[in-house]
């Protein structure tokens, strides 16, 4: 192993003068993944800029209209966060699920958005609420919708200048759950996971947003699904049309894989459970 | 029998020198001037070495030797941790070299490098240039077996290792009979035993004496296949043992110390260290083999099985390690439970290229109980009866005698077991309540029994020292070849050390160190024999250690030795109740008087020759999300009868530990090789699924305690025994509540998934 070049700025500015000057940098969030990457040499990397002095990128703020979460923000900051259990119980959710408490202690939402894994779990979580990713960089600020940045992900991916500042939730009070479907019921990289956000007034639909994680090679909203359940009893979201756009979605998305048969039939459950998590509240956290 | 040590929760010896990080393990000590050794792993299934060049790798800076099979002694030798048979024919399979001149699995050891660090060790194992000639390779064991397929060892051409079977009775003719008879396949997977503490060791010279510091579960052991390993008299290896972080057999092999001691050798004597990685660890080491069961079972129309004939498969991948031994014992340890008239077995051992399967708690035995548990509910099922009547209905009774071994069967605690059991988890009342179910999550119970040894007897030597030295202040050392691996040994040794002598807890000061040069003679930790086996020493010791302390007594009093008795640490006479002196003053004369002087000790051994079945019964209670696959377990409860229970809350630990083991082996753990490659997949912590915590249901521990009288405090087995019925237990709860029989284990969410769409559910 060569000797690595360390960066640890203090200053969410200091950061992006190192990125703007620095040819290939790794930024380094909770470390989970990049420190074993570089000692398992599966990552060659020459500069490392590590945000975690930057205190700025681990504070969770709340406006009238939206909650903006740093990027460092760590994934037990995020179970420990009153407003977030309240106001995204699917993140929290999410969160309190995700790996081991090891883990939960060092990795960053904003780690977890940026490696772009096929079962990252914050992401399916963050496209269901609306979410939007804030780039930082000498050439300013760029604002992106989640779904938009995966659904175009080579166009719209993270550039070598840019840093990943912030993760804004609009607060429109949805009821937000999420279900993961994995080996073991801890330290397991999701098989499936879904994430259901919706609002309703008297049993009825008024709006409703479904992604999906793991079943495809990034997460997606299932928007056709989520048109035709509005105005709609809130029974009929577990009813066959509902279940079998799911299983068609996943199946058009991994035709080729050998997991199709089972991820398009296990979708409907883990589908089911997240709806049940949203509409049961704290109940099923 | 009324004891005053025995059978009380005593803590722990070792809890606060382990909990606090006092506790020394191989890797906490240092040697001046250490080198580190790193080993290259073949990264092809089945290749032969055409060359191989280490002029690049000895050329870096900071590298000391590298060393290829063209270095080292050219013997064969056997791993497994078996006592040496003064019967050639007896002795396990030598089938490795140190390092190999032909790769027979991905993994395989192909050349060591010595280096001052670890960064240039591993840098140097990327400078070998091996030329390779890759050979068709096999992972299946029936392939392995056709016509033409690759050779892995010239002297086994159909890669057969041992197909020796046994049987009793009369099968053809009991089944030419019988009323009904049964099928069924059943099968496992690869799984490991992912101890804590990875396999390591490092060596050093004394003179001319090579010194093995190691991470194992049998010192003595290690030390004779080291010498034969490297062709060296026995006398010039010495083993230390110290603290271990587990082993489950996996230690019970002989892996990394004949590479340690060849590494010393290279270097003129200065310290080399060997730790595996968690990844080698996986490979490189021992894995439990994959079986395949064929069952035929006669059963009359009264319900009574009559004849079982099974044939099986056991995947030992690349090197014989324990090889046929494992299925042997499977085939045996099962039999002392229920009452077939006529029994055979033609079981088949078979080398493939998958990495070596060897020793892991239960030996071979959860996998075939996994099989015969399964087969017995699916002919519970198809004869609509109730599966514990059915087990009820058929089992032994104490006095049985098993027609091959000729064990003796003298306590039986099944019955008990299975009521209790049934009780606790309200088999009856959850049974009507789990009745026609159709939602999306069905619950259900199911229940398995099983049987086991305690130690080897008859088929290996069961020899067990003991040696207790008693101090000044009446205290002692006990002195034991026993290894502690984490399962409490230390502990219950020394709670028979003071209830024999009759001194508290804390007057026994055990050695928890086996030193080969000090530590009297004994084969170690495996086969769940060290508290029935080197119990038996133990006991022998302190009683002579007790009968000198009462003779001194004897000589002041003027009392006869049997009106006196040690209680507590004081000389009592017996009857009056009344004190004599402490303990201390008899030790002070034992060692100063003018004329008598003799410390007291004693240094015994045992050869047990008997052998104390044990037995148990698993009940699950589960939950079925028909949609996603999940099993979810609800309440787990084993039921033991090991004979007395030395240390309850020790025993409670081994329950619970060997229940999520085998938790592990029914719902989530396999070991995945590529087809393609050999290759593994998941030979990582993350992607091997062990249970977690977050997994792990409640678990009950009961024990049905029926002292044995050839255990010297009434105890028969533990340590392996719970790791062997909850799979089945859990498979049979899933067919209780689904109708679905899964005969292949692990049951993971994707594989009940597509036996649910197989079975028409979906």
């Amino acid at each position: 192993m060569e000797s690595i070049i360390f960066h640890q700025p203090r200053y969410l500015g200091e950061a992006i003068q190192l990125l703007h000057e620095t040819p290939n940098p790794a930024l380094l969030a909770g470390g989970t993944d990049l420190i074993i990457d570089i000692n398992k040499e599966r990552k060659k990397v020459e500069t490392v800029i590590d945000l975690s002095r930057i205190e700025v990128l681990k504070t969770i703020t709340v406006n009238e209209i939206e909650i903006e979460i740093g990027s460092m923000v760590t994934f037990a900051n995020l179970c420990e966060n009153p407003i977030i259990k309240q106001e995204f119980f699917g993140l929290f959710l999410c969160a309190k699920h995700f790996a081991a408490p090891q883990i939960r202690n060092m990795a960053t939402i904003g780690g977890n958005i940026i490696n772009a894994s096929a079962a990252a779990d914050s992401v399916p979580v963050i496209m269901s609420l609306e979410g939007k990713f804030v780039f930082n960089s000498v050439e300013g600020e760029r604002i992106i919708c989640a779904v938009e940045y995966f659904s175009n992900y080579e166009k719209e991916k993270i550039k070598p200048h840019e840093v990943l500042t912030k993760i804004k939730l609009p607060r429109k009070g949805y009821l937000s759950g999420f279900y993961k479907l994995g080996k073991r019921n801890s330290l397991a990289i999701a098989r499936i996971n879904a994430a259901v956000s919706l609002k309703e007034k008297e049993g009825v639909v008024e709006k409703i947003n479904i992604a999906l994680g793991a079943v495809g090679r990034y997460p997606f909203r299932v928007t056709e699904i989520e048109k035709i359940c509005v105005e709609k009893p809130l029974s009929y979201l577990e009813s066959d049309e509902v279940l079998i756009g799911l299983e068609t979605a996943v199946y058009e998305s991994i035709k080729n894989r050998p997991t199709m048969p089972f991820k398009k039939e296990a979708v409907k459950g883990v589908y089911i459970l997240a709806l049940q998590s949203a509409l049961g509240g704290e109940l099923n956290g | 029998m009324s004891y005053r040590v025995i059978g009380k929760e005593v803590k722990r010896v070792d809890a606060v020198n382990k909990v606090t990080g006092k506790a020394k393990f191989t890797d906490d000590f240092f040697e001046r001037d250490m080198l580190i050794g790193k080993v290259l792993r073949s990264p092809y299934a089945h290749a032969k070495i055409k060359n191989i060049n280490v002029d690049k790798a000895k050329a870096l800076e900071g590298v000391v030797e590298v060393l290829t099979y063209k270095d080292l002694p050219n013997i064969k030798y056997a791993t497994a941790g078996h006592p040496y048979s003064l019967d050639p024919k007896h002795r396990d399979v030598a089938d490795r070299t140190i390092l190999t001149d032909k790769a027979r699995h991905v993994g395989d050891s192909i050349a060591i490098v010595i280096a001052k660090d670890e960064l240039i060790a591993e840098k140097a194992l990327k400078l070998i240039e091996v030329d390779y000639e890759v050979l068709p390779f096999v992972l299946d064991p029936e392939k392995a077996m056709e016509p033409g397929a690759p050779i892995i060892h010239d002297d086994r051409p159909n890669n057969v290792i041992s197909s020796v079977g046994q049987e009793f009775g009369n099968v053809d003719e009991d089944f030419k009979n019988a009323d009904y008879v049964f099928t069924g396949e059943y099968e496992t997977s690869v799984v490991q035993h992912c101890h804590l503490e990875n396999h390591t060791a490092y060596a050093y010279m004394e003179n001319d004496r090579i010194v093995i510091v190691s991470s194992t579960q049998i010192p003595h052991i290690a030390r004779r296949i080291v010498a034969e390993a490297l062709g060296l008299p026995w006398g010039k290896v010495r083993v230390i043992k110290p603290y271990i972080g587990g082993g489950f057999g996996n230690k019970q092999e002989v892996i990394v110390e004949p590479m340690v001691a060849a590494m010393t050798l290279a270097v003129n004597g200065r310290p080399v260290r060997y730790t595996m990685t968690r990844e080698e660890s996986f490979i490189a080491t021992r894995t439990r083999h994959a079986m395949k069961f064929y069952m035929k079972t006669a059963v009359t129309k009264d319900h009574k099985l009559q004849a079982i004939h099974i044939k099986a498969i056991s995947n030992n991948g690349a090197y014989a390690s324990h090889g046929h031994s494992i299925i042997m014992s499977a085939i045996s340890k099962f039999r002392p439970l229920y009452n077939f008239k006529s029994f055979k077995a033609e079981p088949k051992t078979v080398y493939t290229n998958l990495p070596s399967a060897g020793a892991m708690r239960g030996y071979g035995v959860p996998q075939i109980f996994f099989a015969l548990e399964s087969h017995l509910d699916d002919i519970a099922k198809k004869l609509n009866i109730d599966p514990i009547e059915f087990r009820m209905n058929n089992v032994i009774q104490a006095g049985h005698v098993d027609p091959i071994s000729k064990l003796t069967v003298r306590t039986f605690g099944i019955p008990e077991c299975i009521k209790k059991g049934k009780e606790l988890i309200k088999w009856d009342e959850k049974q009507e309540l789990y009745k026609n179910q159709t939602g999306e999550k069905r619950r259900g119970l199911g229940m398995a029994c099983f049987s086991y040894f305690s130690g080897t007897y008859p088929v290996c030597l069961e020899v067990a020292g003991c040696r207790i030295a008693m101090n000044q202040d009446g205290s002692v050392q006990l002195m034991l070849g026993a290894t502690e691996i984490g399962q409490g040994a230390d502990t219950v040794f020394t709670q028979m050390a003071a209830e024999a002598i009759g001194i508290p807890v804390d007057m026994v000061h055990i050695i928890s160190t086996q030193d080969t040069d000090v530590a009297p003679f004994d084969t170690g930790a495996y086969a769940s024999r060290q508290t029935y086996i080197t119990g038996a020493a133990v006991k022998q010791a302190a009683i002579e250690v007790k009968k000198q302390v009462l003779e001194i007594a004897s000589r002041k009093t003027g009392l006869k030795v049997e009106n006196l008795d040690i209680v507590d640490g004081k000389i009592i006479e017996v009857g009056l109740n009344r004190l004599i002196c402490d303990i201390s003053e008899i030790a002070l004369e034992a060692f100063y008087d003018r004329i008598d002087s003799k410390p007291i000790t004693s240094d015994t051994s045992v050869n047990v020759r008997t052998n104390a079945i044990a037995y148990g019964v698993s009940f699950a209670e589960v939950e079925v999300d028909m949609l996603t696959g999940q099993i979810e377990v609800l309440h787990l409860i084993n039921v033991h009868d090991s004979g007395t229970i030395i240390n309850p809350i020790l025993a409670e630990g081994q329950v619970h530990g060997g229940v999520s083991m085998s938790l592990g082996a029914a719902l989530s753990e396999r070991l995945m090789f590529d087809e393609r490659t050999g290759a593994p997949l998941n030979n990582n912590l993350l992607d091997y699924k062990l249970q977690t915590i977050m997994d792990t249901p409640n678990i009950e521990a009961h024990f049905v305690e029926l002292p044995d009288p050839t255990g010297a405090f009434g105890q028969k087995s533990l340590g392996e025994n719970p790791t062997i019925s909850p799979a089945p237990a859990v498979r049979n709860a899933v067919l209780d509540a689904t109708g679905v029989a899964f005969n292949k284990i692990p049951m993971n969410p994707q594989s009940v998934f597509e036996k649910f769409k197989e079975e028409g559910l979906l």
